[in-house]
């Protein structure tokens, strides 16, 4: 598995990239190392969403993708307490009322709580707030959702203040992340469980064979998703690989009708 | 190496629509799944109708969800169902899911989720039942409700007595044949109640090998022949279930086996019928469950497409009937077993 841990402050990511040794990559504007990758999406839903987007476009495979949102976040007082680490179960936008619901599959020991997305910030006290708040969490989910599974969408939200924090520079948020980094790195360890993954059937070599081949044949979008299909449950059932199709793909194709005997040829000889 | 089970443990979390909230059923699911994280919803579609679920994922971690069911509440069955030659033949849904993961059922096609939902305005479906017999197309014959369908009822009764609320509803009610159907080996929960001579208690039954390979978190098919014999030692009506025949090699040596278990346990005189079936699913849900690449081989085999249902070619399923009636035909009479046909 790997994990795109997303932050909306320089100041939250820090901790993280040191501590994760994180080296940038500038052409993509990530912080990598091996399959961990952090990017920093700036404050607010605008911004949040056109970077998670940008972010997300960048990886070619997303089958094994798990997005992991950590930040800070006002909290509820008295349920809550300033450092305390919290699952987000559900997020509340607050402009439109819309709902996102984060499937929460693997075991943890953080408490949970709601979240409520919100365009400013709240400083007049949770009132009669009694979930976590904060400014990005609905715009990301909301996109990314369009990318990953909602089981491989996480958001961990650490308490900075009780809505009633009047100049945010006198928080100390990486020392708030450092805080947690124990809790945060034995969580993406629970993360990796590869069972999160997309199931892939077919060998990383017959998947560039089949796709090379789709390209030179000009096999149709529909003739190639069948293809593959076709091609899993070959090797579901029989577990040879896809090379055996290479006598096939020597015929010579000049015409549409040619293409689609040879699909068919094809198709017929996996389904045997 | 001792395996670690990462997922969290089914209902660890209950999401709970607003509308259900007041119910005295939600109370007490509430109070007994305390330790639960409790997640309030507007409408559980919300929750069980989201995009990009994994049925077989949350299989490992199910949600319950409570919510209020709106109408329809009573639903003709379809030509996939064994209708027993009842022609007014009905199903509900008190439950959607079940507590079982088997391979070849319909469930992981039909929903986009794995999670569990109960309906908790039970009476509603009492009503619209009422409303269903005093109204049925064949007034000359009674109604047929499965309510078990989309379920294991009696898998659940030791968290939700449904099947219980149920039987009594049918003990009061004319024109009514009940059907549950399970795979439980629970029957203690019912084995206080008197038989009720117009409900059918349905048992579907696998040669173990099935069960191990195909029948996730069923119990044993001894378990379930215990269960069975119980039943019929109580004196209530019972039908057995084989089906889907699952073809494999050396199947019929299996099922040889498998049969002379049955009967050895239970005496075939006092089984009301037998119903016997191939793997069949409309073919929307066998094409839905086939694009999540699920672990089992069921879903990479070949299959017909007749109509709306994909199954086996006709010339193995008119094998597996023609096994399948030469077996049991020296058990119990050809008329006694009902064949679903393709």
């Amino acid at each position: 598995m790997r994990i795109l841990i997303l932050t909306a402050l320089k100041a939250e990511a820090e901790p993280i990239i040191n501590a994760l040794k994180l080296v940038k990559n500038k052409t993509r504007q990530i912080y990598e190392k091996d399959n961990l990758f952090l990017a920093i999406t700036g404050v607010g839903s605008i911004k949040a969403a056109g970077r998670v987007e940008q972010v997300l476009n960048s990886f070619v495979y997303l089958g094994d993708v798990l997005l992991l949102n950590i930040g800070i976040a006002g909290g509820p007082q008295p349920i809550t307490s300033i450092g305390e680490m919290i699952m987000v179960n559900k997020i509340i936008k607050a402009k439109s009322g819309n709902i996102y619901l984060p499937d929460i599959l693997i075991k943890h020991d953080l408490p949970e709580m709601g979240l409520v997305t919100v365009e400013d910030s709240v400083v007049n006290g949770s009132g009669d707030i009694h979930c976590l708040v904060d400014m990005e969490s609905a715009s990301i989910f909301k996109v990314a959702a369009d990318y990953l599974p909602v089981h491989r969408l996480v958001f961990l939200k650490i308490v900075s203040d009780y809505m009633n924090c009047q100049d945010w520079t006198t928080l100390d948020i990486p020392e708030l992340i450092r805080m947690n980094l124990g809790k945060i790195l034995s969580l993406i360890e629970l993360f990796r469980n590869p069972m999160l993954a997309e199931r892939k059937i077919l060998t990383s070599r017959d998947i560039e064979f089949l796709k090379r081949k789709v390209k030179e044949k000009r096999f149709s979008v529909t003739q190639s998703l069948k293809l593959f299909e076709s091609a899993e449950d070959y090797y579901i059932r029989t577990g040879k690989q896809l090379t055996i199709l290479e006598r096939f793909f020597k015929q010579n194709i000049n015409y549409k009708c040619e293409r689609n005997r040879l699909y068919h040829e094809i198709c017929q000889f996996l389904s045997t | 190496m001792k395996s670690v089970n990462s997922f969290l443990p089914n209902f660890s979390h209950l999401y709970v629509e607003e509308n259900a909230s007041d119910y005295p059923l939600t109370h007490e699911l509430l109070k007994r799944y305390s330790n639960s994280v409790f997640v309030p919803i507007k409408d559980y579609k919300t929750v069980f109708n989201r995009g990009k679920q994994n049925f077989q994922l949350q299989k490992r971690s199910m949600k319950l969800i409570l919510a209020v069911k709106k109408p329809p509440f009573i639903y003709h069955a379809s030509s996939v169902q064994q209708n027993s030659g009842f022609r007014n033949h009905y199903y509900i849904t008190p439950l959607i899911n079940c507590l079982y993961n088997c391979d070849y059922c319909f469930l992981q096609g039909m929903y986009p989720s794995g999670n569990m939902v109960l309906f908790v305005n039970s009476n509603d479906f009492f009503s619209a039942v009422g409303d269903k017999i005093q109204k049925r197309s064949f007034s000359s014959e009674p109604l047929f409700l499965s309510v078990s369908y989309n379920t294991d009822l009696i898998a659940f009764e030791n968290i939700v007595p449904l099947s219980r609320a149920w039987i009594d509803y049918c003990k009061q009610t004319e024109d009514l044949i009940l059907e549950i159907r399970t795979k439980s080996a629970l029957f203690q929960p019912l084995e206080n109640i008197t038989p009720v001579q117009n409900v059918l208690l349905v048992w579907t039954l696998s040669p173990q090998k099935v069960i191990d390979v195909h029948e996730n978190n069923t119990p044993t098919l001894e378990r379930r022949l215990k269960a069975v014999w119980k039943a019929i030692a109580g004196g209530w009506n019972v039908r057995l279930c084989f089906d889907p025949v699952i073809i494999y090699e050396n199947w019929q040596r299996d099922y040889v086996i498998f049969l002379k278990q049955v009967f050895a346990a239970l005496a075939a005189d006092n089984i009301k019928d037998i119903t016997v079936g191939v793997f069949r699913m409309n073919k929307g849900f066998f094409h839905r469950i086939r694009k999540q690449k699920p672990l089992s081989k069921i879903y990479y085999s070949r299959y017909e497409i007749y109509g709306d249902i994909a199954t086996l070619p006709s010339e193995e399923q008119k094998m597996v009937r023609e096994f399948m009636a030469e077996v049991l035909t020296t058990y119990l009479p050809r008329e006694k077993i009902l064949f679903w046909d393709g």
